[in-house]
Formats: C-alpha cells, structure tokens, sequence
C-alpha cells in the first residue's frame, strides 16, 4: 500500500570547519575520499536512494558551511530538517566543544516541533589520523555527551577509510524516521506515508 | 500602446515603434551577418516561447542547460543614455509585454513541452524590434551585437535552449602597447574611465595584470606617477612585514594563553590548503606559495582585526597572489579588496543580506514573472546565489576565467554592483527551467550550485550589461546605499559587529 512510495528524507551535517562533513557525505554517497575539497561555501546537498524495512527513501544530505559566522544562514537550510548529524574531529577539542552549540543553534534555527525528541547523531570523525595517536577526545567523553543529550546515537567514524560511514547513515535514516507522524513534513508526498513501522529508536545504533 | 505594423521586408515579422526614421528604415535592410543568423535561427524554430526570445547559438559546450530570456525587457537595450528619450517608449514597451509574461507564466508548463507549437504576434513583433535594434545599434559602434557563428546545436537534449543575446561583444584584452598609451611620461594614468572602459569589454593581458589589478583594487591612485607608487610600494612593504611581525612573534607559550589567534590561525592553517590546490601555483605537497596565502591571511587578521578571518576569503586571496607573485603586494591589494567587501564576511552577514536583498529587487525589476515564481516557492531570500555573491563566482569559473571576470567587475564601469546584474542574467537564462519544472528552494540550490562551470563567461557579461543599461537608475535605486563593493557607511561603533564569543 502507501509503503511502496518514495519518500524524501532530510538529514543536516552540522559541525566545525574541517571535521570532515562534506568528506563523509562523499565517503556514503560516492564512495570516494578526496582530499582536495574545498571549504564549502553556503550549502550544498547530495542524495541516494536506500531501502529501509522495504521502503525505498530518497535521502538529501546536506552539507553546511562550518564557519560560525554563516550560522545565520541555517533558517533557509534546515527547516524540513528529519534528522541532524553533528560532526566533530577526534583530534581537535574545540570541535568537540562546539557540538553544543551547533546542536543549540540548530534547534532554534529549524524549530522543529518537538525539540526534545528530535533525532540527532554524533560522528567522531579522522579517527585514522596518526594511527590514532593525535586523538584529543575520548570516546568515553563523546559517549557521556551523548548520554546527557538523550542518548544520540554515536559513531567513530574514518571518512578517509570509509571507516564506519555505512554503518553510521544507516542508522541515520532509521532515526530520520524515528518522529515521523508527528514531523512536520517538507516535501508534501511525504506526509501519510508510515503507519507503526517506525525504527525502534535510537539503542540498536550505539 | 507601442505602434505596430507588418514588416515590408518580411511577411511574418511586425515591427514595434517603427517611427519611419529614414536611417533607422536604411539601416534595417542592412545585411548583416549577425543578425541574419539570428534571424534564420528564429524561423527555423518557429516559435518556442511566449516569453518571446532569439534564438541564441551556443559558444562551444560550455553551457549545459538554457532557456529562452523574456525578450520584454531588452526592447531598450541599445539606449545607453539614460535620458534618451527612446527609453521611456522602450518602457512603455516592456510594461506591455509584462502583460505577456504574466500570461506565458501562466502557460509556460505547457509550452515547455511543446515547442513547436504555432508562433504568435507577440513573439514576432519582438522577434523584430529586436532584429531592428540591432541592426540601429551597429551605427553607434558602442553596442554591437554578437554575430555568433555557431551552429545550432543539432540533436541536443537542449533543443529548447534558444537565448537572446545582445550588448556590446566582448573585445581583446587589454595589450601592452595599449596600456602603455594611457600613461604620460611620468606614469600617471591619463583616461581612468577609457581605461576602465577598455578592461570591461576585454579584460587585461595577463602579463599586464600584475600592474593594472594595482589601479582596478585602488592600491595606486590613478593619478600617482611612477615614482611615487614605487615610493608607496617601498613604505608598504616596511608596513607589512612590520605587522607580520607582531603575529610572528607570538611564542607558542604565549599563543597557548591567546585562543583567538590559535583558532583563528587555525582556521587559516585548514583553508589554504584547500583553496585552488588544482592550479599549479598552489599544488603539491608543501607548496611554499601555499604558506605564503596563509601568512597574508594571518596578517591580514591583524591588520583588520576586527574583521578577522571568514571563509571565502582564502578564495579571492589566491588569484590575487598568483598574479602578484609578491607577498606585500598581494596583501595590500587583498587589503583594499577588503576595504570594498568586508561586508561580505562580517559577523552579522549584514553586507551578504544587503546585495542579496538588493538582487531580489533587481530581479523583481527586471523580471516581475520570475520574481513573482521566487515569491509563491519561498525563494525570496535567494540563498541560493549565497555562493555567486559570497566570493564573486569564483567557484563557478576556472581559475583562468575568473581573474578575467573579476578584472571585469573591479572596474565598477558600469555599475559597483555589476556582480548583481551578472546573478539576474543567469537567472533569466535559466528562468524557463525554473519555472518550467516548478524548482523548489532545495532543487534551486542544486541546480544553481551544479551550473559551476557550465556558465559562458562572455556571454554572462553581455547579458549583464544588457540588464544593467535596460535597469538604468531604477536599478541603482534597487540596491541599499553602502551595499559591497560600494564602500562603507563607517559609524561610530565601527565597522565590524563585535561578538567575544564567536570566532
């Protein structure tokens, strides 16, 4: 019936400027690493169809500018937002401490209807730097702020090595599903489209 | 009501205006190249729009998608003056194929797809008010037609891809001998405007570029000789390494207790090596030219401290030094661009807000029927064009084509805001698919962000001129006082939002 549709599903990387948010987005969609990309400017999008619990999504990942000062941007760029993933490097302590914020900032810009429960998840991104060995943050530390955050769900992942990525968007999109009936959808055929077939929440990801 | 009466020359076409000017009559019989092309282009096509274009021929490949442009509002395009007493009539004129438009918005998703549907009188009159505006504007040699001698393209996906195309055809860049003849003995620039003039239809010659980008970023004053720019470049150059000095002495104890300047540089350190690393001034590992981008940036954040550093700006940085090839002087022109479009990349965003504002009502000006589409899809804010505006389309050109446009918009000769017209043009190229296959604000962004490198430069300045002549005051009047590049209006409080908080 209605779950054979094609829905559309809107996921926002948010994050410092170079964690690697346009990198994973290419690591999942193209399955390619580069490192010759440039600092994104405004925003941009990629999409990939996936198969869900035999549901086939459209999903739009869009990829933000990371600099604080285009934060005024997000208005236009997150409203319709179904889920949010916020990107820090491991390596890099103010890129950790920054996820309050850009989850904050997030929050009020695309007000969404009910800001508790909206879904995000954390990626600890460039675990392969240095073999590891220049990592600043924890894991333990990145996992009790996503304890006090209500439980986002959180990946280590590699864009590089393409460590974890699939693993980590897959668990994105069943949270992108998470509030579904009571989202407040963008793309109009999007509306009506599950009945109780939602994910289970957020514990099978970790 | 324009006047409007059957062509003699030929049955199909209706002349608009026709005022039986004797020359204008001669010169309209001309045989001209350009224009018989376009014009055996149009009734090969018949008629594809009621948006009324010319069908345009394609430079190349270089253009991956067109749509028609409404032909009713370039009827004045030949009127450079603004008080030419013909534009008033051109306006009365396009105030009556506004009517048009807002009947072909309404229809325009059928027509899309039926191109070959059966012309219309609306179609050929403009059809020949433009034939005749061209064929009068040879006479003024200013403003010229392309004579694109191109084919159409043949069994493209783009059959509809029919553009109008007029505004004076892109000349030779600036020569050396040339720019010589505009400096007197001791070197000063006698004719700014001709000069101007010159570098707009043609650009500069990249040999010359390290001297002219000088005069274009107002580092040297037109009037300076010689001598006395080689004095300022010896005291600027003092005062450059001097505040160089003041970050390159920070110890690492000391930048341990100083989080902005860490971060800051930090930011810095992250972004050059990801700007134009595919240009071989900038490629491979430790690229010395790449240290040298970050030094002037970090400088620059000390000179400018306020303003400090934005992304977007390692962007226009990069051409500025590869043609510089020295690091002062790359600073102070970088310096001075600043000056114009710090704005761009302050705090509040309020210079990015103030042309994109300024863009929306230039389009609402210049196309009521694609203004009114932005409107009813929630594009109003035209974040889309963020990209274009943020760093003057250096993203959406090769590196090449870009010092060529830049030069182009820096010489302010038509407008500050030239970059804006440039936004409309390509926004009128592409109107037809716009609205054609109904873009919402998501697909918008998309597709605007995926014309990078799909866009012909020379014919995007045409076009832009073309909109920036038929705008006239009314399109200055569109854009906010102070507006980047215009400098700014300096209050007491400075010019850059101070937030403590934020980098």
């Amino acid at each position: 019936m209605a779950s054979r549709r094609r829905t559309l599903l809107k996921v926002i990387i948010l994050g410092d400027s170079g964690v690697g948010k346009t990198s994973l987005m290419n690591q999942y969609v193209n399955k390619k690493f580069s490192n010759q990309y440039k600092a994104t400017i405004g925003a941009d999008f990629l999409t990939k169809e996936v198969q869900f619990e035999d549901r086939l999504f459209t999903l739009q990942i869009w990829d933000t500018a990371g600099q604080e000062r285009f934060q005024s941007l997000g208005v236009a760029f997150y409203r319709g937002a179904d889920c949010c993933v916020l990107v820090y490097d491991v390596n890099s302590m103010k890129s950790f401490d920054n996820l309050n914020n850009w989850r904050e900032e997030f929050l009020i810009q695309a007000s969404p209807s009910d800001p508790d429960n909206f879904p995000f998840v954390l990626l600890g991104n460039k675990v392969d730097v240095d073999g590891g060995n220049s990592r600043v943050v924890s894991e333990k530390k990145a996992k009790a702020w996503c304890a006090s955050k209500g439980n986002i769900p959180y990946f280590e992942t590699s864009a590089k090595d393409g460590i974890n990525v699939e693993e980590a968007f897959q668990c994105i999109v069943k949270n992108a599903l998470k509030n579904e009936p009571e989202e407040e959808l963008y793309m109009p055929d999007t509306v009506d489209v599950v009945g109780g077939n939602r994910g289970q929440g957020s514990s099978g990801c970790c | 009501f324009s006047l409007c009466c059957r062509s003699d020359d030929d049955p199909n076409v209706f002349l608009v205006n026709d005022f039986e000017d004797p020359l204008q009559k001669s010169l309209s019989s001309l045989e001209l190249p350009g224009v018989a092309t376009v014009a055996n282009a149009m009734s090969r096509q018949n008629s594809f729009s009621f948006t009324g274009s010319v069908s345009e021929v394609r430079h190349g490949d270089d253009a991956k998608y067109g749509g028609p442009s409404t032909m009713s509002e370039y009827v004045s395009k030949q009127r450079r003056k603004s008080n030419d007493p013909g534009r008033d009539i051109s306006f009365q004129v396009l105030e009556k194929f506004s009517l048009v438009t807002k009947f072909a918005r309404e229809t325009t998703s059928s027509l899309f797809r039926e191109n070959h549907s059966s012309g219309s009188h609306a179609y050929g009159r403009q059809k020949q008010e433009y034939v005749l505006d061209n064929k009068a504007s040879d006479k003024y040699a200013d403003q010229l037609i392309t004579p694109d001698d191109a084919s159409l393209p043949s069994d493209s996906v783009e059959s509809d891809e029919l553009l109008l195309v007029w505004g004076k055809k892109r000349g030779n860049p600036l020569s050396v001998e040339e720019w010589r003849a505009f400096l007197d003995p001791e070197g000063r620039i006698m004719d700014s405007k001709a000069l101007r003039k010159k570098i707009f239809y043609g650009g500069v010659d990249h040999v010359l570029r390290k001297e002219v980008w000088k005069f274009l970023l107002s580092y040297h004053e037109y009037d300076s000789t010689q001598a006395e720019r080689e004095y300022l470049a010896a005291m600027k150059r003092e005062e450059y390494e001097a505040i160089k000095s003041q970050w390159k002495s920070i110890s690492t104890t000391q930048a341990k207790r100083f989080t902005k300047f860490r971060e800051r540089k930090g930011l810095i350190d992250k972004d050059v090596v990801r700007t134009d690393r595919s240009v071989p001034y900038y490629e491979g590992d430790d690229n010395p030219n790449v240290i040298v981008l970050r030094d002037i940036l970090v400088t620059y954040s000390f000179y400018n401290f306020d303003l400090g550093y934005c992304q977007g700006m390692s962007d226009f940085l990069a051409p500025i030094l590869y043609v510089m090839e020295d690091e002062s002087e790359a600073f102070w022109c970088f310096a001075s661009l600043m000056e114009r479009l710090g704005g761009n990349f302050n705090r509040d965003q309020n210079g990015m807000h103030a042309q994109l504002l300024g863009l929306s009502k230039l389009v609402e000006l210049l196309d009521p029927s694609l203004h009114n589409y932005f409107r009813q899809n929630d594009c109003l804010n035209y974040f889309f064009c963020f990209r274009w505006v943020l760093i003057q389309f250096k993203r959406e050109f090769s590196f090449d084509q870009i010092m060529l446009l830049w030069e182009v918009l820096w010489t302010h000769y038509f407008s500050e805001h030239f970059h804006l017209y440039l936004c409309v043009g390509i926004l009128k190229r592409y109107r037809l698919r716009i609205i054609g296959e109904g873009m919402d604000f998501d697909t918008l962004l998309k597709f605007i962000n995926e014309l990078s490198g799909q866009i012909n430069i020379d014919r995007a300045i045409q076009d832009a001129e073309a909109l920036c002549t038929i705008a006239g005051e009314a399109g200055a009047d569109c854009i906010p006082p102070g507006t980047p590049p215009s400098m700014p209006i300096e209050t007491d409080g400075g010019l850059y939002l101070q937030e403590d908080d934020v980098l």
